[in-house]
């Protein structure tokens, strides 16, 4: 009589541990997807070129010195709602490009406006509450998008480039140390130094600069697996200033991935 | 026969109605043409004519003036100036010793505040084309990526300046003698 008692409580007992852990795997297994989903959404704006190498020209490049950093934080704005919890946004800045521009501000009499144009970046970031990067050549952005994070706990999610470029390469510089030339840029031949695994699976990138549709993105897509939208012809920064986002120039919506 | 009153009322109301007639037909005459003509105010001006720049590659290679000498110190080298509106690159570097078949297609690296392209004392940067100078400076340790012709230049870093006057064309094509061009081909920008 004694026994049946011990014996139903010890059972009961072992039942509840284990229905607990039958519980936490339960809870595990629906906390599993979000949290292998947080991750790190990357903004990349390159920079500006100098005045006095632009200014002759007949297609002249960049009059305001930021087409890249107000277009990236516009899109900051949108992107932001639609993150998952747990999300980061990291802002990449290709400094040299600011830093050489505001002493070309400051420098030129013909230039009312002169600004710091590196304070005005990490204001903007600040208001934005997001993580600003400066990057000074191409191995820096490689080295964080491979090791900037544990890529394994906070792979990639996202991945937008504001900036100069050719149907085969981001310019993170254009006419700012060379005229009319680059010096600092992502090649799809440095695809190879990046790693295959940084990208979640659902992962969403998109380059607003000219031409990326027309080699860039492919090229992206069989090295991560990733697609990345792109336009075939040329972006136009002209209505930034204006508080939209960069358009297709054509108005025939060639984008593409 | 005689006009009476009725056949008076009648003919009144007839006149009237005809002068109604004319008169609305008039009236929507007068607006038509008032729509077809605006008002005088609001007939835009033609544009002002501004002047055409250059279309394609239009180097005159005649300056009234060559740009004025700003020697430099150490290595001697000699360029010839290329222009064209596709190209980023300045033109040909050779060093003293060597022949212009030998010269490298190159970027010129100028430095603002210190020193810049001869050409940017000229009124176009055209005006120097198949022009040749005296070069002080030295070979940069990297390279300048021309997003028209995808292919990385070797960068010339200016020093020093003379110009030796407008010469024959070179008769070569320009671009990097070894190509690089992962992507065959890319578009400008």
């Amino acid at each position: 009589m004694t026994l049946f008692p011990m014996r139903f409580v010890h059972s009961l007992f072992s039942s509840i541990g284990s229905a607990r852990r039958l519980l936490m795997l339960c809870s595990m297994l629906v906390l599993l997807p979000s949290m292998a989903r947080a991750g790190e959404f990357i903004i990349l704006s390159g920079g500006p070129a100098l005045r006095i190498y632009e200014a002759d020209k007949r297609a002249t490049h960049d009059k305001y010195w930021f087409n890249f950093i107000d277009s990236a934080q516009l899109r900051i704005h949108q992107l932001r709602p639609k993150l998952q919890p747990g999300d980061e946004i990291t802002w990449l800045v290709f400094r040299p490009g600011y830093a050489d521009r505001a002493v070309e501000m400051k420098n030129d009499p013909k230039e009312l406006t002169k600004l710091n144009l590196l304070d005005e970046i990490m204001k903007k970031a600040n208001a934005e509450n997001v993580t600003l990067m400066w990057i000074d050549n191409k191995d820096q952005l490689i080295n964080y998008m491979n090791k900037g994070k544990d890529r394994s706990k906070s792979p990639l999610v996202g991945f937008e480039f504001f900036g100069h470029s050719n149907k085969a390469c981001f310019l993170l510089d254009y006419s700012n140390n060379v005229d009319g030339m680059s010096t600092e840029y992502l090649h799809v031949v440095d695809f190879g130094k990046i790693n295959k695994g940084i990208f979640a699976k659902n992962a969403v990138c998109q380059s607003w600069g000219c031409h990326s549709g027309e080699l860039y993105s492919p090229r992206w897509k069989s090295r991560f697996g990733i697609s990345m939208v792109g336009v075939i012809g040329k972006t136009d920064y002209s209505r930034v200033r204006l508080g939209d986002l960069p358009f297709e120039s054509t108005g025939k919506n060639n984008w593409t991935q | 026969m005689t006009f009476s009153l009725k056949h008076f009322r009648a003919s009144l109301s007839l006149l009237l109605g005809i002068a109604f007639c004319a008169g609305m037909i008039g009236g929507i005459a007068t607006q038509a043409h008032a729509q077809s003509r605006p008002a005088a105010e609001t007939i835009l001006q033609p544009p002002p004519k501004v002047p055409v720049p250059p279309q394609g590659e239009v180097p005159t290679g005649a300056p009234a003036q060559l740009p004025a000498a700003r020697t430099g110190k150490g290595t001697v080298f000699f360029g010839h100036r290329f222009y064209g509106e596709k190209e980023a690159g300045w033109g040909w570097v050779r060093s003293a010793s060597d022949s212009w078949a030998n010269a490298k297609w190159c970027a010129l690296k100028e430095t603002p505040g210190v020193i810049m392209a001869p050409f940017r004392t000229l009124p176009n940067r055209w005006d120097d084309h198949n022009h040749e100078y005296k070069f002080w400076g030295r070979w940069a340790d990297y390279t300048a990526y021309d997003p028209h012709r995808d292919e990385d230049l070797p960068v010339f870093i200016i020093e020093g300046y003379e110009s030796l006057g407008p010469q024959k064309d070179l008769k070569r094509t320009p671009g990097a003698v070894r190509r690089n061009r992962p992507s065959r081909g890319a578009t400008s920008r």
